[in-house]
Formats: C-alpha cells, structure tokens, sequence
C-alpha cells in the first residue's frame, strides 16, 4: 500500500483560469494563470525551481486538487483535476490517479517516486533490457523520461479552428499525441519521421457528468496493426496508443520482426482460430449478444472507426456511419480507478446468470447475465 | 525630489544639437548659465533651483538628477522632433519617455516602477529581483545588494558603477560628450549614459513615435556561454542576473523549452511564432547594430530584449510592463488585446 505522503508533495493547489473549451479547443484565460516569465514575484518564486515553457507549475501541480472537484472552475475558465488527494466525487473519463496512492492496481504509476511494486515493465510488454533503454519509456511511466509525457504531449494553445474530433491541429485527442515525434528528429534539426497521434471527439466536461447524449468518442479501427511493423500504428486509434506499451494485449504484436521484444500470441481471433485475449480495436459485431448492446453505456464505452459518426446515443443507429469497436478503455481507466486493474467496474460484482448493471462486462456480452 | 524651480523657464534656452546616429544626451550648445553657477550667489541669493542655499557639485544649480530631470515644473514637450524644453523629464504622467516614467512608483505604487532614492521613492524590498552577484561583479557591482537603488553610480544604472564622487561623479563630463558616435566606449558615447551599452538615440526620447521614429536598442543573437556586454538587455542583468544569464533562462541548450521568459535571442532564428515578429513600438525588438531606423531595420534581425516588454524607468502597469499584462488572454479576439503586447511575438496564443 503506497502512503499519501509519497505523492502529497507534488500537489499545488493553483488559482488557474485556464480553459479547454470546446471540444478541440485551445486554452483561453489570463496568461498570468499559467506562466511566469521570470519565476519571481515579490522576490519569492513562484516555483521552487523554474519550470520549462516558463510555467507556474508541472503538469502534477495544475491538474491536481486537494479538493473533491474533478474540474477547477474560476468564472468561465476550467482546468481538468486528473489527481486528488481526497475522493473524487465525479471523476472525468481518463480517471483519477488518487487510487494509485491506495494501491498499484488501481492505476498507472506516474511518479518517479512512486513505480509499482509488483510489475517490473508494463503488463503485455517486456522490460526491453532495463533502463537505459526503450524501457524508459515503453517499459514503465514512473521514470524521468516518462510520466504524464509518457502518454500526452501537450499542446494546450493549438487550435485549428475546426470543430469536430481532434487532430494535429489541435494537439490530438486529449494531448495524446505520437511521443517519439520529438525523438525522431536529426542532428540538423530535420524531421525523420513523424507518426500521427489519436483522435477522437471530446467531450466538454470531460465527462464529468457522462450519458448517453454526452460523452467522449473514442476513436478505434478495424485494420490489424503490429504484424510485421514497429511503426505501423497509424489509425489514430487509442488502442494503439495503449499498444505501445502493452502491446501483446492487442492485434498481432510484433510477431515475426526479429525485434528483442518479439513476443508471441498478441490476441490471436484470425483465420476462425479462438481469441487468445480479449479483442481490442475489433469490431463489436452487430449480432449476438453484442447486437443488443444498442444504447450508448459510458460504463462500457464502444469506439468508432469514423469520427464522423459524432456523439450518438443509439450503436444501431451509428452503425450507418461508422463500425463500433470495442478497444482498451471499453473496459479500463486510462488514470486509475476505484476497481483493480483500473477496470471501469469492479469484475468480482459480475457473476453469470445474474443481471447487474454495475457489471461493465454485461454492457456486451448481454447474453451472459 | 520636487523641485521649486524659479528660473527653469531659462532652461528653455538650450539647444541639442540633433545629429542622427550620435549620442542626444548630451548637451552641445546652450548657455551655461542654465546649469551651472559659478559662485552659487546672484544679487545675494542661491542660484540652485530649488532654493537651497546649499551649493551643488559640478558648479550645477541642482543637487540631484532629479534636479533637472523630474523637477515637476517642465514638461516634455516637442517641436520638429525635438524636446522643446530640451531636459527630458522622467517622472510626468503623461508625455512620457522611452523610459517610461517614475511618476506611478512616486505616486506609491511599488512594483510600476524602479524604486530611485533620488526621487525620495522608498522601498521596502531591497534586492532586486533575480539578483546573481556573480553577474554584478562581473559588471563592477557589489557582489551582494546593499542600499537602495540610486540613478547612477555603484547603485545606479546610468553613469560609471566604479567612478568616485557619487553619482555626479559617475556621468562626470558626460553631458558635454557631444556629437560623438555612440560607441560605448565612455558613459558620454554610451547609449543613454548607460555606461558601455550601444544603440540607436531617438532625438526626442520617443516622446512622438512611429515605426521609423523610435529608439534602436542592441540586442544580439548570443551562442550558449558568449556575453556580449553591449546589449541593453546586459545593462538589466547587472542586478537582474537570474533573468538574462544563460543558466538563468534555459535549462540546458539555449533553446526550447525556456525556465524565464528570454532575453538577447534572436527571434528571426526560431522556428515557430515569434519568427514572424513585426516591429511594434509597444513591444520593440532589438538589433545588432543600431542605427537610424527604417522600414526594413528589423526584416533579418529581431532580438527579444528586457525593454521589449518592460519600461526602465517605470510605467503605470505593474512590473514596470509596457501593457497590462491582465489583459493578455490567450484566444481574445478583443480588438484593443489581439495582436498587441505580449502578442506582438507570440502571435497564435491571441484569437486572430
């Protein structure tokens, strides 16, 4: 059990204004809430040590609260509380680090001062020969390299002024953009590659108060990635975000590339052959059990090949705009939660035969209640 | 320090001689008798202007700078792009200078202004912001900030920080430095008398401007450990050092992502928003060589500088900024805001 203390000295509590808006929408508000040109006010600083980009604190000191509140609300500007030191009340969609402190299995270990107890690398991935290595990076997210940047890449002003799902010009969805990017560039300074980041449609609160009618839309895809490239992962799903770490979790995972962290089995389904692993980025067939699962459930949220499908309360009805898939965070928190294995639900509450709608599990596979 | 002034209207006499490219500050013509006195004694009374019987320094009929430069009777005023009364006034509320002006932090506002004894402004912070005695050394400062800031001397920005003879004696001969390129090589050929640094002397001290009418400040595209002591920004980190130095502003390469706002980098360098920086007088760049400006001064060089953004003297905005800083909201589209101030370089954060 990781104490509270470990992580109480990163928290600042901020006066911010600082607002995503909109969907896809660059951050509006008073500069002075954010920034600090020269880390001195009073003659005392604003941060112990400068922070990069001239910022008043890291990311851990802005999106954090020791209040309940998942958003910090000054007039009309908003920022996301991503970790709280007490409770959250109404924890966004990503989660809510806060049940890290309680234990490792309830979310991902971002702090340097806080790696996980019991897993040495990232489950579905390996330790790609420790640290030194890719392993800063894809092995674990409690390192320097790592943390919040180990998924985000921030980019709080881009806006491209066009509403809809997020893109580049936006940052991508939730800041989630390709993290190598930055990694991939020559000693002149030349771009050697540069790989997309995920999409999807954000909801505007976060989904702090989610339902049907207001909700993320997560971007997923039908198109097997991973078999024979590295860098294949170009469908702006969020599954192949989460892939790049757990990638025997999804597809076919690097089978047959010769790589040291070749691993086989990935979550096997092809050519008639039986699932090895829960499907991720497959499409939730239109039968079956899976064919009930008509109204949009926040609880067990499916994602769609097409953002153009926009925010749809009825599957049936998106299905004449785009595939819905089942992907990664259909079933977890990307931050943590009150449920082990950052599960959206707790799996012990689903037993067979007996209907509960606290039960995730039950969302698709309506049959099975 | 107000002055009771019952001659000043003599000062009017005085003429700068107006030469593009050579130093302004100092006076080449006039009668000297609108400065100096030899005995301090006319027909039985002081000659000082504020009526002291105490005679001045240097035969001058004021004992401090303030004595001419703030004595709250001229006015900076200007015909034919000149001051017409000629002795640029730092401290009015309006008609202000290129250096802002004193008046708000004599009015008691601490932090619109820098906190000058001279002015009989008191402070109760000491040190200044971002002090690196280092650096201070390095510029032939106390290595520890002891005092009150002064205008010139050891404790001063204008003037020679070793000279003897207080602050008098820091500008000694410098008024008299005439028609003289500005060089740095003496506080007279030096940029405003401040001792070492270079640039380009709008004739009346910005008092009417323009994209073509405005002072020309030194500013250099520095490289990671080189200090070019020339730059009006180098003058600021003589008690600002944590401000400008290389391991103040950057954590690391002198680029990207910075820790303080930067100072002396050339924005025509860069890759992203600022590259495409157009002159404003309300947030001027610097160039390497200074000189009379034109429309084409800053097309290759564009040097992000400390009096980009704030006013030396001081301003009616707090931290002695050149615009509110209050109003800068990222995304407006306010007409007054975008594309102004902190916007003229950061030309996405606005709404436009």
């Amino acid at each position: 059990m990781n104490t509270v203390n470990r992580v109480s000295l990163f928290i600042m509590l901020l006066s911010l204004v600082f607002s995503v808006g909109i969907a896809a929408a660059a951050v509006t508000g008073d500069c002075v809430n954010c920034h600090t040109m020269h880390n001195s006010q009073d003659g005392v600083a604003i941060s112990g040590t400068p922070e990069a980009n001239l910022l008043n604190a890291d990311c851990v000191g802005c999106h954090s609260s020791g209040t309940a509140s998942s958003i910090i609300n000054l007039g009309t500007s908003r920022v996301p509380i991503v970790f709280n030191t007490t409770v959250p009340t109404a924890p966004l969609a990503g989660g809510n680090f806060y049940w890290v402190t309680t234990g490792d299995e309830f979310g991902h270990n971002v702090l340097v001062s806080n790696p996980d107890d019991n897993l040495p690398a990232a489950p579905g991935g390996t330790n790609f020969g420790g640290s030194g290595t890719c392993y800063d990076c894809h092995g674990s997210l409690a390192t320097e390299k790592s943390g919040c940047l180990g998924c985000h890449v921030p980019a709080h002003h881009y806006d491209d002024g066009v509403a809809g799902a997020a893109t580049a010009g936006d940052g991508w969805y939730r800041f989630l953009g390709y993290a190598m990017n930055t990694l991939l560039v020559g000693t002149n300074g030349e771009v050697i590659a540069s790989y997309p980041g995920v999409t999807g449609i954000e909801d505007p609160d976060w989904e702090e108060t989610p339902s049907e009618t207001a909700h993320n839309v997560y971007k997923g895809t039908t198109v097997r990635y991973g078999a024979s490239s590295f860098n294949g992962y170009d469908n702006n799903s969020i599954g192949e975000l989460c892939a790049g770490c757990h990638a025997d979790f999804h597809h076919d995972s690097f089978t047959n590339t010769g790589l040291p962290h070749e691993v086989a089995g990935g979550i096997g389904g092809l050519d008639g052959n039986p699932w090895l692993r829960h499907p991720s980025d497959v499409e939730l067939p239109p039968d079956g059990e899976y064919g009930a699962y008509d109204t949009y459930n926040p609880l067990a949220p499916v994602a769609f090949d097409d953002m153009a499908v926009g925010v749809q309360s009825s599957i049936t009805a998106a299905r004449a705009l785009a595939t819905p898939v089942v992907t990664c965070i259909s079933c977890h928190r990307a931050h943590g939660s009150p449920n082990a294995d950052m599960l959206r639900w707790d799996y012990a509450s689903c037993t067979t035969g007996s209907a509960n709608s606290a039960c995730g599990c039950f969302v698709c596979h309506t049959g099975k209640d | 320090m107000k002055a009771k002034v019952s001659t000043v209207l003599s000062l009017m006499s005085l003429l700068l001689l107006l030469i593009a490219g050579n130093a302004f500050a100092g006076i080449a013509s006039g009668s000297c008798v609108d400065c100096h006195t030899m005995h301090n004694s006319q027909s039985g009374a002081s000659m000082q202007y504020d009526g002291s019987a105490t005679p001045s320094a240097a035969l001058l009929r004021a004992g401090t700078c303030g004595g001419c430069h703030a004595d709250g009777v001229q006015v900076n005023a200007t015909t034919a792009n000149k001051l017409t009364n000629l002795v640029p006034q730092v401290n009015p509320e309006t008609n202000t200078l290129a250096g802002g002006s004193f008046f708000w932090v004599e009015s008691g506002t601490d932090i619109q202004g820098h906190s000058v004894a001279d002015l009989g402004i008191t402070d109760t912070s000491t040190t200044p912001p971002g002090f690196n005695g280092t650096r201070a050394t390095e510029a032939g400062l106390a290595s520890t900030w002891t005092g009150q800031l002064t205008c010139a001397g050891a404790m001063g920005c204008h003037g020679d920080h070793a000279a003897s003879g207080g602050q008098f004696g820091a500008i000694r001969g410098a008024h008299h430095e005439v028609n003289l390129a500005v060089t740095g090589a003496s506080v007279g050929t030096s940029y405003r008398f401040l001792n070492g640094i270079v640039g380009y002397e709008d004739p009346d001290y910005e008092l009417s401007t323009s994209d073509t009418d405005h002072n020309v400040y030194k500013g250099v595209a520095r490289t990671a450990g080189v200090t070019d002591t020339t730059t009006i920004s180098y003058l600021c980190s003589e008690c600002h050092g944590d401000f400008h130095t290389d391991a103040g502003i950057a954590d690391g390469a002198l680029s990207s992502p910075w820790i303080r706002h930067p100072t002396d980098i050339q924005m025509r360098s860069l890759t992203t928003e600022a590259k495409d920086y157009a002159y404003t007088v309300e947030a001027p760049a610097a160039v390497a060589s200074p000189a009379a400006p034109t429309a084409t001064t800053y097309d290759t060089d564009a040097v992000v500088t400390c009096v980009s953004c704030h006013r030396a003297h001081g301003s009616s905005n707090d931290y002695l900024l050149r615009w509110t800083y209050s109003t800068m909201v990222a995304g407006t589209t306010d007409a007054g805001v975008a594309g102004t101030g902190c916007f003229a370089c950061h030309l996405t954060k606005d709404g436009i």
